[in-house]
């Protein structure tokens, strides 16, 4: 071999060898910038979702607590249902011992809560009867609560079905004691407790 | 003397096929950087293509993961409170019924 093609030789192995480098860097390179791409679009992409995500996390924690709430509120309502309807089974009979005192009470209690001693008791023909009938030992009853002497008069109210609505003489004041409205104010004043009782254990 | 020119000729000879040597070894250089070039390329086409769908589907699936555990969780809250009330219905209405029958005199 010749000085010339040794050196040519040479020559063209420096070519080869720097060029190698070079490709095996630029493709290094790449492989590294591949690399940085694909965490940059990931943690994007997390960022992204997360921001959505906790957005849909939160609405559906709503939903859940709304249809939570509902269902208590459906508990609650069918809690009174049910008391209203045995409450109307229990007191169907009119003549039974357990609606005559039902009636004496309800009716003591709208006279003491209201003024005057003159009053109008509604209520529907059956009721009406009884009272009428026991119109002296509810009177005394009512006298000696108020601590005055109590003059009634009776009047058919055919819209109510259990109970009584108390009217004052001069029809200005009146005193709603039918079971609905005991209903309502019971729901109103114990409806907390109800609430505490039905859902005593749940966690 | 025409020794010295056919020592020198073969001369001129042997550094023109050098050249064209060094000449063809630096075109293929050329040609292994450039392709480098290309498949760098490539590579980063991929990336920026290709794993950004995994990426979302892989995202994806933990947030919908995510929603099934509290879908889950608000089931199993909702399985208990109804199992918890019905025990407590019946006292709860009884006590309904005594509040509606106590009368204040």
């Amino acid at each position: 071999m010749t000085h010339i093609e040794k050196e040519t030789k040479s020559e063209i192995q420096e070519i080869q060898r720097k060029s190698e480098n070079e490709a095996n860097q630029i493709i290094e390179e790449s492989k590294k910038k591949a690399r940085a791409i694909i965490e940059e679009q990931k943690h994007k992409i997390a960022q992204e979702k997360l921001t959505s995500e906790r957005s849909e996390l939160a609405i559906l924690r709503m939903k859940q607590n709304t249809e939570l709430v509902k269902t208590k509120s459906e508990w609650l309502d069918r809690a009174f249902d049910e008391a209203q309807k045995k409450l109307f089974e229990l007191l169907k009979d009119t003549n039974s011992p357990t609606y005559k005192k039902f009636l004496n009470d309800i009716v003591v209690e709208g006279i003491v809560n209201m003024k005057g001693s003159k009053f109008i008791i509604q209520s529907n023909q059956k009721t009406t009867d009884i009272l009428e009938r026991n119109s002296t030992t509810i009177a005394k009853s009512a006298s000696k609560a108020k601590g005055e002497n109590i003059d009634l008069k009776f009047e058919q109210n055919s819209d109510i079905r259990i109970g009584v609505i108390i009217q004052s003489d001069d029809k200005r004041q009146y005193y709603n004691n039918t079971l609905e409205a005991r209903l309502n104010a019971t729901r109103e004043s114990f409806g907390g407790e109800v609430y505490t009782l039905l859902f005593k254990g749940v966690d | 003397m025409s020794k010295e020119i056919e020592e020198l000729m073969k001369i001129v000879e042997q550094e023109k096929v050098a050249e064209n040597t060094i000449q063809q070894a630096r075109r293929n250089a050329e040609e292994t950087i450039k392709t480098a070039k290309e498949k760098a390329n490539k590579i980063i086409m991929e990336a920026k293509n290709v794993d950004s769908e995994k990426s979302q589907h892989e995202i994806n699936k933990e947030s919908e993961e995510k929603k099934r555990r509290l879908q889950e969780e608000h089931k199993r809250k909702l399985d208990s409170l109804n199992k918890c009330v019905e025990t407590n219905l019946e006292h709860a209405v009884k006590k309904i019924i005594e509040n509606v029958m106590k009368v204040t005199i």
